[in-house]
């Protein structure tokens, strides 16, 4: 998942956008509410039989609006101006012409229809452009007033709503996006810092499986040097070389951690655990593979390799620990997980009493499996053996 | 955004609460707002001196209505908590009331109301609350204002109106209201409507470590193996060749392999939460919570920190953050500066990178006290999380 914060580029072209869909709103709105205005006027002044032309020169105007916010597109919107103040037009001609009193008061209600040519405009990204648009909304709905008001042979009046509209939406244009340039400076490269994060997410990945290996080999080598008789038998010397071919080569710095499961490496685990069970046994720990039903599950490569690595952490305890020669390795799985149990009869030991500098369970077995999604326990007490149980998901069963 | 894609939450959830960092110096919104409203209720006023028997009250209503605004900004500072239905009611009061003391002044006297200022300065109110607040909640406030204002201004000035007919003079009073709830509600729907899918199509992105970097980082890896093993890879080598172990050898191994194991020890006990800053940062984190943090929690509280301890002022080794955890799996994590920071420059500084954090965690509280102190909760890890935690 990626920080909630959209570019601030795209926040601010859907914001100053918004301004556009609103001016379609308000002139629905404001022909909506001209119809009362208009049916109460023209009773009062015995002139009903202009009603049923204004209003559907009004229904013309708002279905241009209705057009313009379903398809707002450049031409939709100058074919709207053009057919709107044509609209407008009839709608002013015919309140004024012989009727020139209408607008002795104000021209509140012949300006109507103009307050919706100005409050169209088309979805704009930049304010400039939106109060271009809005600009030129005012000057189609003047020119539309100059000459209604010439057809009908009464003086102009401009009237204050068109203005009203004009300053009004500017300055909403202008403030938002003066908010959002503001916004802009302030904001950081969220970007840019979760590069960061995954970037070092990915070294203490790297870091981790480092420590892990190194434990799992030079440590441990020091350890066989440590306990060691005078000379050293070929499979020891052959262990110790391979062990440093493992660092120098490093392969887990750069593998992928979710490598594709081959068909060649479906028996991978199996055989990897009689390598190990030979090993150990070299070691003085004979140990007893038991389960694994009949079926073949495949497990990640990422999985497989953090099993095995947890099986052999598991199995250095007992040798090094336990005093005992026997463990036993049980395989257990059902249709989600794996499971490996490594126990023996040694010494045991308290789980709580384990000092916290010490790695060994924790990096080696607990850490490594809960990076893949799975999971290790360890059973102990003084005199009663160890049980270590470690468990992961598996990708897919593909039967016996 | 067809009707078929129309989402409740496009009505139910506010611009700020879609997207916190578009609006965090959006307060000056109320402000400009409140500016139109002086201005113009001003002008009018003046101009209708003569004309109302108590011209005073105009100014009045003006200053009362321009308060309304001014409150809307102070309500939506940064670092506040979203304004909600109680802010709102309180302001668009205080606006209804500016405006039926206009009413009430211009009783007895000759009133255009094709331009009164008194509807305006209400449908300013309610506009500056656009940003702020769910198109539900501008909708239900604006209509009760309405309704309760709109009649009692009627009755108010209806003998003063001759040119209009009651239908028409209702019609005209509540046009600039109406106009002011359509506008603001569909502002809100619109934003609310085009940013949500963009953010979340946007946070439902995995992104994977780019190649410059993943170099670095490997190459910085293959020099910390390189240190670790420095002096044991050698020695191994030799036994191995050599096939024999003498005693100073024994001793040797002993002396590499306590320093490997503490080498070992304290690089896994460094969490992500180090690296933000060595010797600046004092973090508490006995249980090691810090590694269950996703990646988008991880980089927003590093950004967050990092800006705390990039604020001047802000001295070596007094930040601390502390994460325990809750018996339910969840942690919860405070963060605490024991420095004295101005507020103005603190909260400007830090707002985006505290509502960045907002949006990644929960419960995130900011104690606005004279120092910094916040506390949020990581919900518990999802198991199925686990394999991908970034």
């Amino acid at each position: 998942m990626r920080v909630r914060v959209l570019p601030r580029e795209t926040a601010a072209a859907v914001i100053t956008s918004a301004v556009s869909a609103m001016g379609w709103a308000v002139a629905v709105a404001v022909i909506l509410m001209t119809v009362p205005v208009l049916i109460e006027t023209l009773a009062q002044r015995g002139r009903l039989d202009d009603l049923p032309v204004t209003l559907i020169l009004l229904g013309a105007v708002l279905g241009g609006v209705a057009a313009v916010a379903i398809r707002p597109r450049r031409w939709v919107v100058l074919l709207y101006l053009g057919l709107g103040g044509l609209a407008t037009m009839g709608y002013q001609v015919i309140l004024l012409s012989g009727d020139p009193g209408i607008v002795d008061t104000s021209p509140y209600l012949v300006n109507r229809p103009s307050l919706a040519l100005v409050l169209v405009g088309i979805p704009a990204s930049r304010a400039l452009v939106g109060i271009a648009w809005t600009g030129l909304g005012f000057v189609v709905a003047g020119v539309v007033g100059v000459g209604s008001f010439a057809l009908a042979d009464v003086p102009f009046q401009p009237g204050l709503g068109p203005v009203m509209v004009l300053a009004l939406t500017a300055v909403v244009y202008l403030t938002l996006a003066a908010i959002q340039a503001r916004i802009r400076a302030r904001v950081p490269n969220f970007d840019e810092l979760e590069a960061e994060t995954r970037a070092l997410a990915h070294g203490e990945d790297l870091s981790r499986r480092t420590t892990a290996i190194v434990h799992d080999t030079l440590l441990n080598d020091l350890a066989v040097v440590m306990n060691s008789p005078d000379r050293l038998d070929e499979r020891a010397r052959e262990r110790l070389l391979a062990d440093l071919d493992t660092l120098r080569g490093a392969d887990w710095i750069t593998a992928s951690a979710d490598a594709v499961v081959s068909p060649a490496e479906d028996a991978g685990i199996r055989n990897e655990l009689a390598r190990i069970a030979s090993e150990f046994q070299w070691r003085g720990v004979s140990l007893h593979i038991t389960g694994a039903g009949p079926a073949t599950y495949i497990v990640t490569t990422a999985v497989a390799d953090a099993m095995l690595a947890a099986v052999r952490a598991s199995l250095e305890n007992v040798a090094r620990h336990s005093g005992a020669t026997v463990a036993e390795v049980e395989l257990i799985s059902d249709d989600q997980h794996v499971t490996i149990m490594v126990t023996d009869r040694g010494k045991g030991f308290d789980p709580a009493a384990v000092p916290s500098d010490r790695l060994g369970l924790r990096s080696s077995v607990a850490e490594r499996m809960a990076a893949v999604g799975g999971s290790a326990r360890v059973w102990s007490a003084p005199g009663e053996g160890t049980s270590v149980i470690i468990s992961a998901p598996i990708s897919q069963g593909v039967g016996p | 955004m067809s009707a078929e894609v129309f989402d409740r939450r496009f009505v139910l959830l506010s611009p700020q609460e879609a997207d916190p960092l578009s609006w965090f110096t959006g307060s000056f919104v109320p402000l400009v707002f409140a500016a139109i409203n002086l201005i113009y209720g001003s002008v009018f006023a003046v101009l209708s001196w003569g004309a109302s028997p108590q011209p005073v009250v105009q100014i009045v209503g003006v200053l009362i209505c321009t308060s309304a605004c001014v409150l809307v900004h102070i309500l939506t500072r940064p670092m506040r908590r979203r304004i909600g239905w109680p802010g709102a009611i309180v302001a668009i009061a205080i606006a209804t009331f500016g405006f039926l003391l206009s009413a009430v002044g211009y009783a007895g006297s000759v009133l255009t109301i094709e331009v009164w200022w008194a509807p305006f300065g209400l449908a300013l109110t309610i506009g500056s609350l656009g940003p702020y607040l769910p198109a539900r909640v501008i909708v239900s406030l604006g209509t009760i204002a309405g309704l309760v204002a709109v009649p009692i201004a009627f009755l108010a000035i209806r003998a003063e109106v001759t040119a209009w007919g009651p239908i028409s003079t209702i019609v005209i009073i509540s046009s600039p209201i109406v106009s002011g709830i359509v506008a603001t509600a569909v502002f809100s729907i619109v934003v609310v409507g085009r940013t949500l899918p963009l953010i979340e199509k946007r946070t439902q992105t995995m992104l994977s470590v780019d190649a410059p970097r993943g170099v670095r980082t490997q190459a910085e890896e293959r020099q910390r193996l390189a240190r670790l093993s420095l002096r044991a890879v050698p020695f191994i080598e030799q036994v191995a060749r050599d096939g024999v172990v003498t005693t100073a050898d024994r001793t040797l191994a002993g002396q590499l392999a306590r320093r490997l194991r503490d080498d070992l020890v304290t690089q896994s006990n460094l969490t992500w939460l180090d690296s933000v800053a060595h010797d600046r940062l004092v973090v508490v984190d006995p249980d090691r919570r810090a590694g269950r943090m996703r990646g988008h929690q991880r980089t927003a509280l590093r950004a967050l920190l990092r800006a705390i301890l990039d604020t001047p002022g802000t001295d070596a080794g007094s930040l601390l953050v502390e994460l325990r955890g809750h018996p339910d799996g969840s942690t919860a994590v405070g963060v605490s500066l024991d420095i004295e920071l101005p507020e103005g420059r603190r909260i400007m500084h830090l707002a985006p990178y505290y509502l960045a954090l907002r949006g990644s965690v929960d419960d995130l509280e900011w104690k606005d006290d004279r120092f910094l102190r916040m506390t949020f909760n990581l919900p518990a890890v999802d198991p199925g999380a686990a394999r991908d935690p970034l």
